[in-house]
């Protein structure tokens, strides 16, 4: 078969991937040098293995909290956006289709909103947060909600796009189904990608986030690792390069279960 | 698969209205659809057939009159409730289950016992043809074999009434006509009361007990295939249903003179004056005298012949005749009507 089209050659190719590979690669490639350095010009483990040393327990016992956390952030994160905004986009898809942009416009809104002007205005609502639901770690999670709303509202939006939810839905009603079990047996399996794709956009948002947390005097992945920095910098290091590590090996995981093909046996 | 309602299911609507902002759909229509009964609604895109289908499937609300199943007021069932079996214009096979699943799930809902469901939804698929394909998905089959299990999912819960929005629309020539035969014949064997939207004449024609003509939110005539097409109630129906000549003349005596030929009038009751007179191309032929007009195009159909011509005045008309006959492009003809024509227009 000859080659059309404006396709590049393959040297071409490869050197494009290579120097962007490069260009990726550098700072992991740095951090992780950076993590082995021991005495002048030689390399250790010790770095990482001093962080599972008994010894250290009580100096990184904040860092591995605020890893707690944030993975707590990250669930609740991601079970408030998949409990509240699909249903809602479903809702409005399927009944109040004219609200459809105002709904888009409302999503997109704090992608234009800097997190610290967010934060001057989430201040005094977290004042009656706290009253409501206490102080703990995971009411964070309410901010959190509205700042991957973005990112979630056009990963769900985009599978939701990709079948015709109205005709769906409304052949499984004439059919005798309920409005749960529309959702449930019919919506859900047919918008799984766009809902594990914004669970993981919402989780790797949560992991690497730090002005809310910081600004609103909670402990986090972020503000740990920034503590730890200042006594401990190769730690810090280990630890951005696990929350690096994680968030990839999530997006492999999720991304295999998303590309599933459905059942070929039938039950 | 046997009819559990061999009786089928009346319809009626009643002075059904359905209002939305700035436009009415339907207009107090009015619609008795007998036990068994095959009727399709028919009419151009707007005129309120779509929703007059939807709203006894429950999926739209009538804002006024009533939809009775049996004498029944539906009004208040919501549509998961109704028992209508419906095959949509648009594929609506749920993607992430087999083709057996798919028949399955209107049983599933009705909480059938799995073995019965199984026997059942394959019979289904039987009746429809498919029944080797059950474990496949909707994005391994063609259009039309989606739509044939469509139908046999509408159909396995033996619903009380079979609703079919333009479900062939989207099919290709060939297959249109393959599954529209097929419905029908299913429907016989059922006996199942069902509704047909289609804005295809050939088709509402071609399948229909009785065929109802929709404009703008009203019924504009219902009768059977051939009521429709030799007597339309009014130009809108003589046009929508086949194709029309539409020749100026004069109404005098109970007659009209077009082009100096006098036809006889269906209903001579029209006052004298000035009208246009709808013929078909099959009441139009070629004759050794009668009125000259200039052959423009000829087209060859198959089983027969249609020919465009051109009046003295300029007026452009169809002939309908035999393959036998293959008139010239430019050649002068003569034409005779031999029947009266199917309506008056203003």
């Amino acid at each position: 078969m000859s080659r059309v089209g404006i396709e590049p050659r393959a040297v071409t190719r490869w050197l494009i991937l290579g120097v962007i590979g490069l260009l990726m690669a550098l700072p992991i490639v740095a951090m992780v040098e950076f993590s082995l350095r021991g005495a002048p010009g030689e390399y250790t483990l010790d770095h990482w293995t001093g962080i599972l040393d008994p010894e250290n327990e009580r100096k990184y016992r904040g860092l591995f909290e605020g890893v707690g956390n944030s993975l707590l952030l990250a669930v609740v994160t991601v079970l408030i956006v998949n409990a509240m905004l699909v249903p809602t986009m479903v809702l409005v898809a399927l009944r109040f289709p004219t609200l459809q942009r105002w709904l888009e416009f409302v999503c997109l809104i704090p992608i234009t909103v800097p997190a610290i002007v967010l934060v001057v205005g989430l201040a005094p609502v977290y004042g009656v947060v706290s009253r409501i639901f206490g102080s703990s770690i995971w009411t964070l999670a309410f901010a959190y909600g509205i700042t991957v709303l973005p990112y979630a509202y056009r990963a769900v939006r985009a599978a939701m796009d990709a079948v015709d939810i109205v005709t769906l839905s409304e052949a499984a009603r004439s059919l005798g189904a309920g409005w749960l079990t529309v959702f449930f047996r019919v919506l859900v399996p047919n918008i799984r990608r766009g809902m594990l794709a914004a669970s993981v956009i919402a989780t790797a948002v949560v992991l690497g986030e730090f002005t809310i947390a910081s600004l609103l005097n909670r402990e986090n992945l972020q503000t740990s690792v920034l503590l730890i920095s200042r006594s401990d910098p190769y730690v810090a290091t280990i630890f951005a390069l696990l929350a690096l590590l994680f968030a990839f090996v999530l997006l492999v995981i999720i991304g295999r279960v998303g590309a599933v093909q459905p059942r070929r046996s039938t039950s | 698969m046997t009819a559990s309602t061999p009786t089928g299911t009346r319809v009626q609507f009643r002075a059904v209205t359905k209002q939305y902002p700035g436009h009415r759909a339907l207009d107090g229509v009015d619609l008795d659809i007998a036990p068994g009964e095959f009727v399709a609604l028919l009419g151009p895109s707007g005129c309120g057939k779509t929703t007059a289908l939807r709203s006894l499937a429950g999926l739209e609300q009538i804002t006024d009159g009533e939809i009775l199943l049996d004498g029944s007021d539906v009004a208040a069932t919501p549509v998961n409730r109704r028992d209508m079996g419906m095959v949509f214009q648009s594929y609506s096979l749920f993607p992430h289950m087999t083709v057996l699943e798919n028949v399955e799930f209107g049983l599933r809902m009705r909480k059938v016992d799995a073995a019965s469901r199984r026997a059942r939804a394959e019979e289904a698929l039987e009746m429809v043809g498919l029944g080797v394909h059950g474990k496949r998905f909707a994005h391994q089959l063609s259009g039309g074999q989606q739509q044939r299990v469509a139908l046999a999912r509408a159909l396995v819960t033996r619903p009380k009434v079979l609703l079919l929005d333009e479900p062939l629309s989207a099919l290709d020539a060939k297959v249109r006509v393959q599954l529209r035969d097929e419905i029908r014949r299913i429907q016989l064997e059922l006996g199942i009361t069902t509704l047909f939207v289609t804005h295809d004449q050939e088709e509402a024609l071609a399948v229909a007990d009785r065929v109802a003509v929709m404009k703008a939110g009203r019924i504009e005539q219902i009768g059977a295939p051939e009521d429709l097409y030799q007597r339309p109630s009014s130009a809108f129906v003589a046009d929508f249903v086949g194709v029309s000549n539409r020749l100026p003349g004069t109404v005098s005596g109970g007659g009209i003179d077009v082009h100096g030929v006098l036809l006889p009038l269906l209903a001579p009751a029209r006052p004298d004056g000035a009208a246009v007179a709808l013929v078909r191309p099959e009441d139009v032929r070629f004759a050794a005298a009668g009125v000259a007009a200039t052959v423009l195009t000829t087209s060859f159909l198959g089983a027969l012949r249609r020919t465009k011509v051109a009046l003295a005045d300029g007026t452009e008309l169809a002939v309908q005749h035999g393959t036998e006959v293959a008139p010239t492009e430019g050649a002068v003809v003569h034409l005779a009507f031999t029947g009266a024509p199917v309506a008056l227009a203003d």
